[in-house]
């Protein structure tokens, strides 16, 4: 190979590197490791972990635990999805393209939506986007968001809105319409909200309307099952996080989010969108399409800066829906809804357990009051192997007495009911 | 030949795949427990199917779709070299997948461990002081660093005289829309005659009034910026921060660092060098290093280590915020761990060496054809131009089209835009010298079929599950999602 490129060593194909920038030294990382090895350090390493598996968790607070079917894990695995890369080249791509065009009419279907895009990072970087996009769609430069989104979600607005010239305002739920003005480039709430809580956002939708700004809503797709869909409430912008469809939790990522949109903000959106089409037989397939919004093209004026999305979770996403079907994903949402008000039944028996929200319908999250610091009583129960839930102190000040508790249909009613009597010994 | 059905065009009413968890507590009505108006009228129109068809139809849907698995895949920039297994084996573990990102940090050492440790390696490997992992992409880490480099000028009083960006003429589109995000105007610096940057240009285009210059090294054309040490002093002395796009490191890990280099910060694809798997379009995992000066900005929360005991660091009053919904993709960190550890310090150099040594061969192998777009030494991928067949009437993605037909994965084309014709190829250090070889003599024989037979290039592929596609129909014909009781597919039993 050096003589045919006419070279005497590979050292000489690096003289492009000044001398003095090229290592002379090893790099301080740890010799290599074989195969072998590396999976037993690794294992050694995850045994300092206590997973989900070893404990029964009752936390969510965006993430949930849901029960996978194993064929999700096998044919994501597949190395012709695995290691491919974006459909640039539609013809090498076709099975990619056209699971992507499933997936996005599935998140329609799910979110009552007209137009789903082929994924984002995760729910808090779509609802981040979800902003900006009002903001280049309507002029306008104020951003009203809901104390009940997710903190996350509302950190990473902070961090994308301001920088192109917006400002974000935050308001609790019941102050969120007043809060909606001339100059409102967008309202963003969660639904279920950030405690659980399925609240009609029908007279968001109206106050946007009249002046103008657009709405987004960061949705739950499991719950969607069951709930009224944002769609049907008239909402301009869905986004959420798809992790629930089968995602593995993995610690935070990856995950994958999603973005929907009414059709007449198509051309507005950010990230990948699968369009069909067909070939000079007739043939259908599927191509990426309304490319000129996108980055590599549009470069300063792109809607967005995301190239690289989440296209494998979004793959898991379609089978897991694929594999549980029409009946057997309402069946899960219907199960997390039951077990969930179960399970507050039992809590709200123990002397000194109120619910956060008493007067406010919730799907399967709920807040509840403790008679003493919810910190210590998450860790108190982690010694029984309980997870309790998420203690709220870190995110409201004036709550360090709440917990947040989810649970999924992989719970039991006898794990439900051990909750109960722990949770009933340490407040007590 | 018949369409491949949509997953909705295999569904019958009442079939159904894998059931779900028994749910043993009274299964009263979702109307007692919910307000009906909150409910919906009409389930979601998901598909019924049994799991069969379920995994039938995803491993036919995978065998319509090429991935390095199947076969070479020079996409250039994209570095897509061979993803070891042994690091999805690394990343199945359920003492890893089924941990929650929320969980007490003294229950998630074991993550916490691997992710500090990585972080290290990242920061010693680029030559920073210090790393974050919680960017879920390449585009995500240039947006982190230009939103630190904003807050680190902010700090100093210099935050409202300073609204530029510079962007070389090369650069990939995620620059400069990635300044636009952070509330930059984008000026853009000419590339010089030997392919490097414009210095006079740069000169002339620096001054008090940027922010930053964002400088891919080595460039998107293949060519390492001998300049960059110089085009770092002069940068520097007018007070600007100078990021470096890492997407190219796979021609420098373990050769040379950008942090010696004068660099201020940079992105790191760990999907692109760090081997984890593409997928199709994600998840990828992007990384970035930083100097001391702007340790201070850093996303919070910033893993950090107490002797034995590794937590995550929320009191950073200067971070910048959050830009991802918690930690970054952590599995995709387990992979970069394994892969770090494979090669280790004596391994890692080979990987650069390796992927210069396979870029500097096909560009040779196939220069009579295809001449290089810059007539020098090439770093892990050549820029070459298919202008010479232009008078057959063949373009460069003609070219690519054909090379489905041989079996390969087409290169980047029309890339860098300054390059007319462009195909940028980059073999990666993973491909063995026959494959190379291979793909070469194909790229031969096109230019042949592209004096004899342009008809067969205009026309191709001709040999893919499905013919040159309609893209322009595409968009004047928006059609993004499946609606039910739309055709039902011909070859339905």
């Amino acid at each position: 190979m050096l003589a045919t490129i006419g070279v005497e060593s590979i050292a000489e194909l690096f003289t492009d590197i000044p001398e003095a920038l090229q290592l002379k030294e090893p790099l301080d990382v740890p010799p290599a490791l074989d195969p072998h090895s590396i999976l037993a350090t690794l294992r050694e390493y995850s045994r300092l972990n206590r997973s989900l598996d070893e404990m029964v968790s009752f936390l969510g607070a965006g993430v949930y635990q849901h029960a996978v079917p194993s064929a999700v894990a096998a044919l994501i695995g597949r190395g012709e999805f695995l290691s491919a890369y974006t459909p640039y080249q539609p013809e090498a791509s076709q099975g990619y393209l056209q699971t992507i065009y499933e997936f996005q009419t599935m998140i329609c279907e799910l979110t009552g939506m007209e137009v789903a895009n082929a994924s984002m990072y995760d729910g808090a970087t779509a609802a981040a986007e979800a902003a900006v996009m009002a903001h280049g769609v309507t002029g306008r430069d104020k951003i009203v968001v809901s104390r009940a989104l997710h903190p996350h979600y509302r950190e990473c607005i902070h961090t994308y809105a301001p920088a192109v010239g917006c400002t974000v305002v935050e308001a609790l739920w019941d102050e969120l319409e007043a809060a909606i003005d001339e100059q409102t480039a967008c309202v963003v709430w969660q639904y279920p909200d950030f405690f659980g809580r399925v609240l009609s956002p029908s007279h968001l939708v109206n106050r946007a309307k009249e002046v103008g700004a657009l709405t987004v809503c960061a949705a739950e797709p499991v719950s969607l099952g069951v709930l009224r869909p944002p769609g049907a409430f008239g909402v301009d912008v869905v986004v959420g996080e798809g992790q629930p469809l089968g995602v593995p939790m993995g610690y935070g990522g990856p995950h994958v989010g999603f973005f929907c949109v009414k059709k007449d903000l198509v051309r507005a959106i950010p990230g990948r969108i699968v369009g069909k089409t067909h070939d000079k037989d007739g043939r259908r397939g599927f191509v990426m399409t309304l490319r000129t919004r996108e980055q590599d093209i549009r470069r300063e004026k792109a809607t967005s800066n995301i190239c690289t999305n989440q296209a494998l979770m979004a793959l898991a996403a379609t089978i897991y829906i694929s594999l549980l079907g029409k009946q057997g994903f309402r069946e899960v949402a219907e199960a997390c809804v039951r077990n969930a008000h179960y399970c507050a039944e039992q809590l709200l028996r123990i002397p000194g357990v109120s619910m956060l929200f008493p007067d406010d319908p919730f799907a399967f999250e709920f807040g509840v009051r403790l008679p003493r610091d919810a910190e210590a009583v998450r860790d108190a129960l982690l010694e029984q192997g309980i997870l309790a839930g998420l203690p709220l102190g870190r995110f409201y000040d004036d709550r360090k007495d709440c917990l947040l508790i989810a649970a999924t249909e992989v719970r039991t009613r006898a794990e439900m009911d051990r909750f109960a009597t722990e949770l009933a010994k340490v407040v007590n | 030949m018949s369409d491949f059905p949509l997953i909705f065009e295999r569904s019958r009413p009442g079939r159904r795949g894998v059931r779900p968890p028994a749910c043993d507590v009274p299964e009263l009505p979702l109307g007692e427990l919910l307000p009906s108006d909150l409910l919906r009228d009409e389930p979601p129109a998901l598909p019924e199917v049994g799991e069969l068809d379920v995994v039938r139809h995803f491993t036919n849907l995978s065998q319509r779709n090429y991935g390095i698995d199947t076969g070479f895949y020079p996409l250039g920039s994209c570095t897509m070299k061979y993803n070891p297994r042994v690091n999805e084996e690394a990343a199945a573990n359920p003492r890893f997948t089924q941990m929650h990102p929320l969980q007490p940090d003294g229950t998630a050492q074991g993550c916490l461990r691997v992710m500090h440790e990585l972080q290290s390696w990242m920061a010693e490997i680029t030559g920073f002081d210090a790393a974050t992992l919680q960017p879920p992409a390449g585009a995500s880490g240039e947006l982190l660093c230009l939103l630190m480099i904003r807050a680190y000028h902010e700090s100093r009083g210099e935050g409202e005289q300073r609204k530029v960006v510079l962007v070389p003429d090369s650069a990939h589109g995620t620059n400069p829309a990635s300044a636009a995000r952070a509330g930059y105007t984008v000026e853009s610096v000419r590339t010089a005659e030997d392919g490097g940057c414009d210095i006079e240009d740069l000169k002339a285009k620096t001054g008090p009034h940027v922010a930053a210059m964002m400088l891919t090294n080595p460039t998107t054309l293949g060519l390492f910026e001998k300049r960059s040490v110089e085009m770092n002093e002069i940068l520097h002395a007018a007070g600007v921060q100078v990021f470096c796009d890492g997407a190219n490191m796979n021609a420098l890990v373990g050769v040379a660092r950008p942090g010696d280099m004068g660099f201020d910060c940079m992105h790191l694809n760990l999907h692109k060098t760090f081997s984890t798997p593409h997928g199709g379009g994600g998840p990828g995992c992007g990384c970035v290093g930083v100097q001391k000066h702007l340790e201070p900005f850093l996303p919070a929360p910033v893993l950090s280590r107490d002797g034995e005991r590794f937590f995550w660091d929320h009191d950073r009053p200067q971070s910048v915020g959050r830009v991802h919904s918690f930690f970054g993709n952590f599995l995709m960190n387990v992979r970069a761990w394994a892969y770090v550890r494979a090669y280790g310090r004596e391994g890692l150099p080979e990987i650069a060496k390796h992927a210069v040594l396979n870029a500097n061969y096909v560009m040779e192998r196939i220069r009579d054809e295809f001449p290089p777009a810059y007539d020098r030494v090439c770093m892990h991928e050549c820029v070459v131009t298919a202008s010479p067949l232009k008078k057959h009437g063949v373009r460069a993605l003609d070219v690519s089209k054909r090379l489905i037909d041989y079996g390969f994965h087409p290169p980047t084309n029309y890339f860098p835009l300054i390059v007319p014709e462009a195909l940028m190829i980059e073999p990666t250090e993973t491909e063995s010298k026959e494959t190379l070889d291979a793909f070469c003599d194909a790229m031969l024989a096109i230019a042949r079929e592209a004096r004899e037979e342009p008809e067969l290039l205009h026309s191709a592929p001709h040999h893919a599950p499905v013919g040159r596609l309609d893209e322009a129909w595409a968009a004047r014909n928006l059609d993004v999602r499946w609606s039910p009781g739309e055709r039902v597919a011909s070859n339905a039993e």
